[in-house]
């Protein structure tokens, strides 16, 4: 497996948790919520066009609407790798993180 | 009220974004507008859309950017790998590129230097040389000298002119400091501004006292040393030939090598009586000023002819008795300082100046010996597509387009050139000694890496790699991946009519070089062994001979008492640069001021004639059985002929140094017309008479061994003067030295000749190596069925040989148009005969064909078995 990098993996977690939803715009709420920072739209679409380089996410051409200035929107969905590339994702942060949270408790209480 | 992001950053946008997602990042944009535009307004949403603008371009191009340059770091791969592979090509390629490079790196460094000269100094701009163009007694004059009191004259007329500075030659002289001395040939008189018009620095000593005071010096910081060492040099004093003391008021740095005169010492012209010559009689001072700023000196050159008027012109029908101006015309005019080294050619010049012809033919030369080597480059790359065919098309057949292709094959090329170019410079840096040694420069290997040349020569090998890459590169992405695949067409053969235009090319611009090398050579030659109507062999030249004074005559009685010495003439007047005067001549008997013509008067002995091998036309030489000789005169041919003299044995001429002096004199006898002055110009009349000009004794030897002789001359010098320095010349070096440029631009051409015809003889082989290896499979075959290797070395050589023949038949009217151009410039020349050129054609031919056999005999003499066998 490629390491992905920090955005890239926020980027196909939000993906992940919009389900069929997942389009730019909402991606970047998403990500906006959560983090709490501004993403800007490249920063959402770099990420975005490389996990697709890869094979990650597939996408799917949605309707164009008058709101978008008459031009079509696109989905993105995760792929079986893109899947695959989470699932280990979170069990390599699992192992990595394991015990981090006692700790952290430790340190706030001291 | 905005319903719309703003146009233009929509569209500035769409030019940055990945062209796939184009429209739903479009979309994107839009969208998240329209939710600003309700939820915080319009200025807030427009302001969005600017911000989201500068904050994102950025990032898609370089994102853009990230993936072409891992396409060129692939570009770059490949092209190094393509340069192992083939490793007798690419070193063709990169060795005729570099030797073409450097070739013509070098010319450009010279070019360069040439074009330098004298604009170091501050006022370049403003400093005008006075020039003197006049017309009088049938002769035509242009001079860079003027009569001593133009300078003054022009300061007090002309508000426009601020300053001025004169220099005065009187030759060499022997400056002697305790016991040692030296003879020194760069010596000026010259004024105090000196050192304020021209910015050599003052290294010691006071800038307005320098030179003011009569009988003071300044000397380079090198001659000082020589001189005084460690000692300081200001407040010492130096005899100046034995006779004059002149006191050390300045030092001053070498003067720079791009200037256009060299002096070791400058004397102060207040020493000299002349100096201050009121009269406009007599031109010997080359006089330079300096404008105000912003005067346009074409406006003052306006106003000469009438200070002319007033203060010259008056002098002048007074001494002649009637107005001057009917008979004669005098012009003054001004040159740019910048201009006189490669554009001034005038009688009196302080050092021989270059010429910018001579620039324009180096620099045509280094363009095509460039052209040369590039087309090699192309034709190489052309004829190896073939092997690369199949490499193109899958490539295509992958999806790579047109454009990416033509990218490679440039990167490539680019690759070579640079390639080259490294290595040209390190050619450069080496070859630059030898360089300097035959084309008497001394260039500064720094030269490459100052002045925005690194810059420059980037730019040089990315365009020629770019220019020398752009044919094959086209021609290469331009297969079509199924014909190559199929593997039906030889696509190398197929560009044949192209590459042997450029072959063509190449060989014709080089047998112009040739022919003009050969030319220049023959010219050379026949000047060299041309009857020049004195005999310049076994002929040695005392230099210092005025030192001995009145011993003069004993000394060379003394000589002559030993064998070796033949003869020997006392006279600073010789068929080589030396002395020369002009006087004023009066043809016939009544001594008419009218038909007063002027030209060389040589003072001569009564040995000159045996000593120098002169012949004689009509009448006698000086003889001492004739005691009325002292005002008796010989004159040559020419002479005879500008005076319509048919007998002129017994005529009488007058001779003066100026006009209120006339002195009759008898003529007695003719001279053949020699060769005084240089071979490019025709002979001028002359008149020699008989007088003490101790300038020089030359000595007619008859000896096997030169040295012995010019040891007893040595031996003899020592007895006469133990404690002044003894020099000594041979007449025939001297005279080569008169054609030094010429044998420059001949070694120079001979080189650059040479490199050409190397570089294209190395592109024909490698574009031989390539045929015989396209064609293997057919010579094994042709063998096979009985063909002689005679027969298939035939067969390989006629195509380029054609070529070549054909570039002599093009080549051989432009060479005979620009060498007679040249020839032009002498006198006497050489005709240009058939046999230069046929000469020049076969050598052209040999280079061709000796690659070309070469591989063709390889190829012939190979087992057609292996041949044939292949596949």
């Amino acid at each position: 497996m490629k390491f992905l990098t920090r955005q890239e993996e926020q980027v196909l977690l939000a993906v992940f948790r919009l389900k069929d939803n997942a389009c730019l715009i909402s991606i970047q709420a998403q990500l906006n919520h959560f983090t709490g920072k501004e993403w800007s739209i490249s920063s959402v679409y770099i990420p975005l066009s490389r996990l697709e380089k890869r094979d990650y996410l597939k996408t799917r051409i949605g309707q164009a609407t008058e709101k978008r200035g008459g031009k079509a929107v696109k989905y993105y969905l995760l792929t079986k790798i893109g899947f695959k590339a989470l699932a280990e994702l979170e069990a390599v942060n699992e192992v990595m993180w394991r015990g981090m949270r006692g700790f952290f408790a430790k340190l706030e209480n001291s | 009220m905005p319903k719309k992001p703003s146009r233009i950053a929509l569209s500035l946008l769409r030019h940055v974004l990945p062209p796939q997602d184009r429209d739903y990042l479009l979309g994107d944009y839009e969208e998240s507008f329209q939710r600003k535009l309700e939820e915080e307004g319009a200025l807030a949403a427009s302001l969005w859309s600017w911000g989201q603008f500068i904050q994102t371009a950025p990032e898609y191009l370089w994102e853009s950017l990230y993936w072409r340059l891992v396409l060129v770091k692939n570009y770059f791969k490949i092209a190094f790998r393509n340069m192992f592979r083939q490793k007798g090509y690419s070193f063709l390629n990169i060795l005729g590129l570099a030797i073409g490079m450097a070739a013509s790196l070098l010319i450009l460094l010279y070019v360069r230097h040439e074009l330098s000269y004298d604009g170091y100094h501050r006022d370049a701009g403003r400093i005008f040389r006075i020039a003197l163009e006049g017309h009088w007694g049938g002769r035509d004059f242009n001079v860079a000298v003027v009569p001593a009191v133009t300078a003054k004259t022009m300061i007090a007329d002309f508000p426009e002119v601020e300053d001025a500075v004169r220099f005065r030659q009187h030759g060499s002289y022997i400056v002697q400091y305790k016991e040692q001395s030296f003879r020194e040939q760069r010596v000026v008189f010259t004024d105090t501004t000196f050192f304020q018009l021209f910015s050599i620095p003052l290294l010691k000593g006071n800038m307005e006292s320098v030179l003011s005071a009569p009988y003071s010096m300044a000397l380079s910081r090198r001659t000082a040393e020589k001189y005084f060492r460690d000692e300081n040099p200001l407040g010492k004093t130096l005899k100046l030939d034995n006779s004059q003391d002149y006191l050390v008021t300045g030092v001053f740095e070498e003067i720079p090598d791009n200037t256009h005169f060299h002096f070791d010492i400058l004397l102060s012209l207040e020493s000299l009586k002349e100096s201050r010559d009121p009269t406009w009689f007599g031109q010997d001072f080359v006089t330079y000023l300096r404008l105000s700023p912003g005067v346009d000196p074409t406006a003052l050159e306006a106003k000469f002819p009438q200070m002319l008027e007033k203060h010259m012109w008056p002098q002048f029908s007074k001494a002649l008795g009637k107005p001057a101006a009917e008979s004669m015309s005098i012009k003054l005019y001004l040159q740019p300082l910048k201009s006189i080294h490669l554009h001034s050619d005038l009688v009196a010049e302080l050092g021989p100046n270059s010429d910018i012809r001579l620039i324009y033919i180096f620099s045509t030369i280094a363009f095509f010996i460039l052209i040369i080597a590039a087309i090699n480059f192309m034709n190489l790359a052309t004829a190896r597509a073939s092997g690369r065919a199949k490499e193109v098309g899958v490539r295509k057949v992958l999806g790579l387009q047109r454009r990416q292709l033509v990218l490679q094959y440039l990167t490539e090329s680019i690759l070579l050139s640079s390639l080259s170019m490294i290595l040209a410079v390190g050619v450069a840096a080496l070859a630059l000694k030898p360089f300097n040694q035959i084309s008497g420069k001394s260039i500064d290997i720094s030269g490459i890496f100052l002045h925005g040349m690194p810059l420059y020569l980037i730019f040089v090998a990315v365009l020629t790699g770019f220019l020398a890459g752009s044919y094959p590169a086209f021609f290469i992405s331009a297969f079509q991946p199924i014909q190559v695949l199929r593997k039906k067409t030889k696509i190398g053969l197929k560009s044949g009519t192209p590459r042997s235009v450029l072959v063509v090319f190449q060989f014709t611009a080089s047998i112009v070089l040739i022919i003009g090398t050969t030319v220049v050579f023959k010219q050379l030659r026949f000047i060299q062994n041309k009857n020049l109507g004195f005999d310049k062999e076994q002929v040695l030249i005392l230099d210092n001979a005025y030192l001995l004074g009145e011993q003069a005559i004993s000394f060379k009685d003394t000589m002559k008492t030993y064998p070796q010495f033949v003869n020997g003439s006392i006279s600073g007047y010789l068929p080589v640069p030396s002395s020369r005067t002009n006087s004023v001549v009066l043809p016939d008997g009544d001594l008419d001021v009218e038909h007063a013509t002027s030209f060389q008067a040589w003072i001569v002995d009564y040995d000159y004639f045996d000593t120098l091998g002169l012949k004689l036309a009509q009448g006698r030489f000086f003889s001492r059985q004739f005691s009325t000789d002292d005002k008796a005169a010989v004159i040559n041919q020419a002479a005879a002929r500008q005076f319509n003299w048919s007998d002129p044995v017994g005529r009488r001429l007058g001779l003066a140094a100026n006009p209120k002096d006339i002195q009759p004199y008898k003529v007695i006898g003719v001279v053949e017309d020699f060769h005084f002055e240089s071979l490019r110009k025709t002979v001028g009349p002359l008149v020699m008479y008989l007088g003490n000009s101790r300038g020089n004794i030359s000595f007619r030897l008859k000896t096997q061994d030169i040295a012995i002789a010019v040891g007893l001359l040595e031996s003899q010098w020592k007895e006469f003067l133990p404690n002044q320095p003894f020099e000594y010349s041979f007449l025939d070096e001297r005279f080569e030295q008169m054609y030094r440029t010429e044998q420059r631009t001949g070694k120079i051409f001979a080189i650059f000749a040479g490199l050409a015809i190397f570089i294209s003889g190395l592109g024909l082989f490698g574009l031989a190596a390539f045929t015989a290896e396209q064609r293997t499979k057919e010579i094994g075959i042709r063998k096979v069925m009985g063909a002689s290797v005679a027969q298939i070395i035939f067969l390989l050589s006629t195509g380029f040989t054609k070529w070549v023949v054909f570039a002599n038949l093009i080549s051989w009217p432009i060479a005979y148009y620009a060498m007679s151009r040249w020839l032009q410039n002498f006198a006497y020349r050489i005709d240009m005969n058939i046999w230069i050129f046929v000469l020049s054609g076969t050598i052209s031919l040999l280079f061709a064909l000796f690659p070309v056999s070469f591989q063709s005999i390889k190829s012939a003499t190979a087992n057609p078995v292996d041949a044939i066998r292949m596949e």
